[in-house]
């Protein structure tokens, strides 16, 4: 479905990330885990064309997608969530997802200020479908609170909202488990099992080992930027270069 | 659909408070010219909201829209036998179509740049408007300007000009709200919250940032020619820096990004500067004052108060419910 | 003619320079735009008046007390206005607005206290003019030159050779490792604020025996030095000197071959062409989102 081929970005003369090939199969979910600095954050950037590669390429469905806009790469059906929260602060809970629906509706301006039948239901027609993910991500309680008077959690649950309004075909999940307890990672987990059941694939970065072996299907390693293991996660939990990567660190969780 | 508005229900006595207010005032004919300046202002400011307090975009420039509105109407009107109505929205337009030129290469830029090349732009125009001596008859101004006609309608005198008013401020109050309701809306405030996110949502910052140059423009360009009809006089004076400022200075103070913001700093700094004609000069004085005033201690406003009251009373409300 | 052309843009290019200076050394010590240059010009030329002109005292000297005081003043503005708003964590755009609405009151505070006409700066050489290759120069436009050079080599010497200077830019470059290396961060930007607003005062002495010292001279000028430095590339001194004396042989050539009526107008569209192709300006300054 995703398929990134020789893909390699140089800031000045820093590689960031170092001719990674990977391919993403439909539905799956996919991991993408390394120690810190390893290009992980900077691939996602990539695919989601924050930044166009130096070389190399990455394929939608068999379509070139470097080197499009941000706002292009999510109307074809690429949504992401953010390693530092990215929210609509002043908005509440509700109108960050109905963000997300933007490139699935089409009202324009003319229409907005006429106030015309087909304006009027499509916004109908947001507010309950964004009320339904809501429902989803169990934040229907809070709709109508400011997203910044969430709790930290639960703003990580918003965006994920925000993104699955959207209703992108992959899901790019930037550390969605930082900060959260154990508790808030169980629930995690079952929500992304529960987006998966959706049939959307999702790329997931994290560095909670227990999560992301115990969720994914197919997981790729960088360091240095580069991809130096790819596999189910069972073999990569023994795999030496990974466990040396690390040095020992989360990789026995 | 009726049940829609009732929400609109203190907007409609506000409406007619505003109404009767003229009624009250009908016979001072001073007060009822105030009140008109302090519409145009409104739907100016109003416009400058759309840019500002909705897309993030800084203008200190708006004076330049509100110049060509008024100067292309007072031109057309006065040299060709055309329609009032029309002359306004051929500047109106013309107004919106020289933003969206600058908007292409302004939406680019960060907010310092932004208000550098806003400033370059409106001293520019005022410039052409002091110097282009045979199309804009510089310093000495347009004089004769029509009033507006509709009609067998004739708004000549300060009340029936109130009037009208009422009616246009009103339209496009609900035009502005409309806009910022919507999903165009919702992407102009996601583009000022956090323009990466907005991107990754799907939302094409750069064509909406252009888009509230265009709405801004037409909203304060309208407003410009709506001044040239009322005062049947324009000069370059009134289209200066200090007026950009003053705009901008209204909309802070009254408070960016909501419906009233504009309205209550329109009517306050118009008030204020009215009394103090008497000190002349020391207008942009009171003007410089409060804009630091608004910067320094009520960053969100006047509205800002609303907000902590609103805040307040969920406090106190919640507090004698826990009492019980 | 041409020789006057020559010299009037070097002149006029340099007292943009020493305001651009002042607009890029803010930026790049500490990231925030200033839109009070013009008026600290005016405030420097007023206070030159006054010390020369009105008390009668000598020109050195009153060189010297107005550069003190504008200095002093400068890191005031730094410490309670800028470092405030900051504190409060006012974002970059209410900054630029602070420092607007600092100079409307700054322009009408000197009208309360000198008033709103044009006042002329007694001269400092007497009447007589300098007679180069048969050319006459007013001595004052020279002067001008000559300090605004050597303001831009002292200041080139003392951010490049000298202790403080070099821990100014250390600071500016990054605040928190400066920091952590026992710089005075927050005092190396008080003084970036002081070195700024010192050269806009100068730049006023140096302007007020041409053009007369009115409360209006500062927002052409100031408009005109920010587009120097932008033009130059914001946050660059080397540009903004460079920028600004391109700036000052446009507009001197305009205005002595074409027509000076629209003189403004050029340097203004001149501005927004630059800021339109090329925003980073000459020498690359970060300009997007």
């Amino acid at each position: 479905m995703l398929k990134l081929n020789n893909v390699t970005i140089k800031f000045g003369g820093l590689i960031a990330v170092n001719d990674v090939s990977l391919e993403v199969k439909e539905k799956c979910i996919y991991g993408l885990i390394g120690p810190n600095g390893a290009g992980k954050t900077t691939l996602f950037n990539i695919i989601s064309g924050v930044y166009k590669p130096t070389s190399g390429e990455v394929l939608f469905k068999e379509k070139k997608i470097s080197g499009l806009q941000p706002f292009q790469i999510n109307q074809l059906g690429i949504a992401r969530t953010y390693q530092n929260i990215n929210l609509f602060k002043s908005m509440t809970v509700l109108e960050n997802v109905m963000v997300g629906r933007h490139s699935k509706s089409n009202s324009g301006l003319i229409s907005s200020i006429l106030g015309i039948k087909s304006q009027r239901v499509e916004e109908k027609q947001i507010v309950e479908k964004c009320q339904e993910i809501l429902d989803f991500m169990n934040l229907s309680d809070k709709a109508d609170y400011l997203s910044r008077n969430l709790s930290y959690g639960e703003q990580r649950r918003l965006e994920i909202s925000r993104a699955l309004a959207c209703e992108p075909q992959i899901l790019l999940l930037d550390e969605p488990a930082a900060g959260m307890n154990s508790k808030e990672k169980e629930d995690l987990k079952d929500i992304i099992r529960k987006i998966s059941d959706k049939g959307i694939t999702i790329i997931i970065v994290e560095h909670d080992m227990k999560l992301v072996m115990g969720i994914t299907d197919a997981i790729s390693v960088l360091n240095y930027g580069k991809q130096i293991a790819f596999g189910e996660p069972k073999y990569i939990q023994n795999h030496p270069q990974v466990i040396e990567a690390y040095l020992g660190g989360s990789s026995n969780g | 659909m009726l049940q829609d508005y009732k929400k609109y229900l203190p907007n409609i006595i506000i409406l007619f408070l505003v109404g009767m207010l003229g009624v009250a005032f009908g016979g001072s004919q001073y007060l009822i010219l105030l009140l008109c300046i302090i519409g145009i202002y409104i739907i100016a400011v109003s416009g400058l909201d759309i840019l500002f307090g909705y897309s993030g975009q800084i203008s200190l420039g708006h004076a330049a829209f509100f110049a060509i509105g008024a100067y292309t109407s007072a031109i057309f009107t006065t040299k060709f036998p055309i329609p009032v109505w029309i002359g306004m929205l051929l500047g109106a337009t013309l107004a919106t179509m020289i933003a969206i030129m600058i908007a292409f290469p302004a939406a680019k830029l960060v907010h310092h740049f932004l208000a550098l090349l806003t400033i370059s732009f409106g001293q520019l125009v005022f410039i052409f408007v002091s110097k282009a001596d045979n199309i804009t008859n510089g310093m000495s101004g347009i004089i004769g300007i029509p009033p507006i006609k509709l009609g067998p309608l004739v708004f000549d005198t300060n009340l029936s000009f109130f009037a009208l008013m009422l009616v246009l401020v009103t339209v496009f109050l609900v035009i502005k709200q409309r806009i910022v309701n919507s999903r165009v809306g919702r992407a102009l405030i996601a583009i000022r919250e956090n323009p990466h996110a907005a991107s990754g949502m799907g939302i094409n910052v750069r064509y909406y940032k252009i888009m509230a140059f265009a709405i801004s423009a037409f909203f304060t360009g309208f407003s410009g020619a709506l001044y040239a009809h009322f005062i049947c006089f324009i000069s370059p004076e009134s289209f200066m820096y200090s007026q950009s400022v003053l705009f901008l200075t209204m909309l802070l103070f009254g408070g960016t990004g909501n419906l009233y913001g504009p309205i209550i700093g329109s009517a306050v700094l118009t008030i204020i500067s009215e009394s103090l004609q008497s000190v002349g000069n020391y207008q942009m004085l009171v003007y410089g004052f409060f804009l630091m005033a608004v910067i320094l201690f009520l960053p969100k406003g006047l509205y800002g108060i609303v907000d902590i009251l609103k805040a307040y009373m969920r406090k106190m409300v919640k507090k004698s419910a826990e009492v019980k | 003619m041409l020789i006057q052309l020559i010299i009037g843009s070097l002149m006029i290019g340099s007292v943009y320079g020493l305001l651009a200076l002042g607009y890029s050394l803010i930026y790049k010590a500490s990231g925030q735009m200033t839109f009070v240059q013009g008026e600290l010009l005016m405030l420097g030329a007023f206070l030159g008046l006054t010390f020369y002109g009105i008390m009668g005292l000598p020109f050195l000297v009153a060189l010297l007390l107005t550069v003190v005081i504008m200095f002093i003043f400068g890191m005031l503005i730094e410490k309670f206005l800028i470092r405030i708003l900051l504190k409060r964590g006012a974002t970059g755009i209410y900054i630029v607005l602070a420092t607007i609405g600092l100079s409307i009151l700054l322009q009408n505070a000197a009208m309360l206290i000198w008033g709103s006409r044009v006042f002329q700066f007694p001269s400092i050489f007497g009447k007589s003019l300098i007679n180069i290759g048969g050319i006459n120069i007013v001595p004052e436009s020279l002067l001008a030159l000559g300090v605004s050079l050597l303001c831009m080599v002292a200041l080139h010497i003392f951010m490049s050779k000298t202790k403080f200077g070099t821990s100014m830019r250390a600071a500016a470059q990054d605040p928190m490792a400066a920091s952590s290396l026992g710089i005075n961060v927050p005092f190396t930007t008080a003084v970036t604020w002081g070195l700024s607003s010192a050269l806009a005062g100068i730049a006023g002495i140096m302007i007020g025996p041409m053009y007369g010292v009115s409360i209006t001279m500062g927002s052409m000028v100031g408009l005109k030095g920010f587009a120097g430095s932008v033009i130059g590339g914001y946050g660059d001194m080397y540009g903004a000197i460079v920028g600004s004396t391109l700036l000052g042989f446009i507009e001197t050539f305009v205005a002595g071959y074409i027509s000076s009526v629209f003189k403004d107008f050029i340097s203004f569209f001149v501005l927004i062409v630059i800021m339109i192709f090329m925003p980073t300006g000459l020498f690359k300054s970060k300009v997007y989102d």
